[in-house]
């Protein structure tokens, strides 16, 4: 240190850890890099898995942008299955192709999300987790019950892949490529808009909703704003699901669908961007280890949420941020 | 341009059965300093919660400006160029003073999505701006030292202090201000009397205190308004206000009520 000290202006202290977190960031980028390539060269089993892991990200990303905004989804599987039902009825109801459909479902999962927001972002805390809660029981039961559309309970099977242009993701390398670009796109959007004054607000109004309101921004304008942001996202996993697995059934979006993407949020870490994405790439393939416990999985589930709970209130992302700044401190 | 710039017309909240506020009628010009008084329970915080838009009015209306802004969202209230600070330490509490005061500006900055989505059309900052105007706000409530410090572990005096400096970045045409010396040391409640006075002198600051400090309301504000149980009792300078019966009853209490 004393002779980077001595050295010529290039080589101060602060040159030199910034040339070297800048080979620290290339090494990761490269590393990120192959890991998001190795699927593809990994067999079925894992592209599977990456797949989903992909999907999740997106999902996990629209539940964190909500919570971001200071409100926490417990219904999250709900524009979930509206963005998986509304590609398959609409382009069975319209005849349109699969992309339209997967528009024309977006754009309804929005305006559901618009209206249930205008009306639901009033309650605080619980009241709003209960009713997140409540709407998407109710979604699910609408899916069961009206049969002669949805197919009830036997779900709709038989899903066409999604094509643009005549290119169809028919296969599970080709799947991975656009799942893995949506997912990455995700992760881009919330770094791009918590970088952005909008979503700077919808920071301050999660920190303190009270001062946020006295200092002019409009805590229910901006709340709708991230209910509708995230629920598309979540809708964009619903469309990728539907897609990609074939098959959809009211049981696929039920409750526990909904707790394990925010068991996957709070795992990876609510206050980092990188959170979502953590969570999902570990959670997502947790399940295929416990695979010959399939009885006892919920209770490994439920004692990694409560011990990460108490110990690493910051996930994942919270652990590799004390490292990070343990080594600056070094 | 109205007559006043705060005009409160028969204001009244009333909670089930129980009026907390009842027809509170009064006026504050521009650049002057208004006290609102009046023992605990006297409705001064119901007062000023209907005021600037947390509760919604039972009856009667608040002008700014001459325009009514009875019952809007708090939001828009500022807006409109009515601010408030809070009783409590009301900040960010984990981000920097500098990050508090930009997150108060965000509603201002010219063309972003917050400003759209808040119509917010007065005291716009262009985006290369804000750092400055970071600067300006802090230089005036003379917090230059604390900027990259973290608002809660701020002393309890400081942070109030950037409560007002939140406040301020709204560029508010006047501002609400609930207790500001509740909490605070002789030295202290010293440096707000002169805060205040340079915001309204140099800035041009209309000022309304909701405060229990009697020291600090006589001190500083030119007209006083004595609330007791929810009703306007007096209104008049310091001088009349400390010889009206009625207020000193009301603060002493009538001799059947001290021997009950």
């Amino acid at each position: 240190m004393t002779t980077q000290l001595t050295a010529g202006a290039p080589s101060t202290p602060g040159a030199w850890r910034t040339s070297r977190s800048r080979g620290l960031a290339v090494a990761c980028a490269v590393a990120a890099a192959l890991a998001a390539a190795w699927p593809w060269a990994a067999g079925q089993f894992v592209l599977h898995l990456a797949i989903l892991a992909c999907i999740n990200i997106v999902i996990v990303n629209g539940l964190s942008l909500i919570d971001r905004c200071g409100q926490l989804s417990f219904g999250h599987s709900a524009p979930v299955a509206l963005g998986a039902y509304g590609s398959v009825l609409f382009s069975s109801a319209l005849g349109v192709g699969t992309v339209t459909a997967a528009a024309l479902s977006l754009v309804a999962g929005a305006l559901v999300a618009g209206v249930l927001g205008w009306v639901i972002l009033r309650l605080r805390g619980v009241y709003f987790v209960l009713v997140t809660f409540a709407f998407a029981e109710l979604v699910r039961l609408v899916l069961l019950d009206a049969g002669s559309i949805t197919g009830g309970a036997n779900g709709i099977a038989g899903i066409p892949p999604l094509s643009i242009g005549g290119f169809a993701f028919d296969t599970r390398e080709r799947f991975y490529a656009l799942a893995l670009a949506l997912a990455i796109a995700s992760v881009g959007f919330m770094v791009w808009l918590f970088s952005r004054p909008l979503g700077r607000a919808m920071t301050a109004v999660a920190a303190n909703p009270a001062l946020a309101e006295s200092t002019g921004l409009s805590v229910l304008r901006l709340q709708i704003v991230a209910y509708i942001a995230g629920s598309v996202l979540a809708s964009v996993g619903g469309v990728l699901t539907a897609r990609y697995i074939g098959f959809i059934s009211p049981e696929s979006f039920a409750t526990g669908a909904s707790v394990a993407f925010i068991t996957m949020l709070v795992i990876g870490g609510r206050k980092s961007l990188y959170g979502p994405m953590l969570g999902a790439l570990v959670l997502t393939p947790l399940p295929e280890f416990f695979r010959g416990a399939v009885q006892t999985q919920h209770i490994f589930y439920g004692a990694a949420l409560i011990l990460i709970l108490r110990f690493l209130p910051g996930g994942i992302a919270g652990v590799l941020n004390i490292k990070a700044a343990w080594r600056s401190a070094k | 341009m109205s007559a006043f710039l705060l005009e409160v017309d028969g204001l009244s909240k009333h909670f089930g059965g129980l009026a907390a506020v009842k027809d509170l009628s009064f006026q504050v010009s521009r650049g002057e300093i208004v006290g609102l008084i009046g023992p605990n329970g006297a409705g001064k915080t119901t007062a000023f919660n209907t005021i600037s838009g947390v509760l919604p009015p039972t009856q009667g209306r608040v002008l700014l400006d001459g325009r009514d802004i009875t019952g809007r969202r708090p939001s828009s209230i500022v807006s409109a160029g009515l601010a408030r600070t809070f009783q409590s330490t009301t900040t960010f509490a984990e981000e920097t003073v500098a990050t508090n005061i930009e997150h108060a500006l965000l509603s201002r900055i010219k063309g972003s999505a917050p400003q759209r989505l808040m119509r917010r059309t007065h005291g716009l900052l262009v985006p290369s701006d804000v750092a400055s105007e970071v600067d300006r706000i802090l230089e005036i409530v003379n917090m230059q030292a604390w900027r990259d410090v973290p608002a809660g572990t701020l002393a309890y005096g400081l942070q109030k202090k950037l409560g007002i400096a939140i406040g301020l970045a709204t560029k508010p045409a006047m501002l609400l201000m609930d207790e500001p010396a509740a909490g605070l040391n002789h030295e202290e409640c010293n440096e707000l009397t002169r805060l205040l006075r340079k915001l309204q002198k140099e800035y041009g600051l209309t000022l309304l205190l909701v405060e229990h400090h009697m020291a600090i309301v006589m001190e500083i504000c030119e007209r006083i308004v004595v609330l007791v149980h929810g009703e306007k009792i007096a209104e008049g300078s310091p001088a009349q206000i400390r010889a009206n019966p009625a207020v000193v009853q009301a603060y002493l209490g009538a001799p059947d009520y001290a021997h009950a």
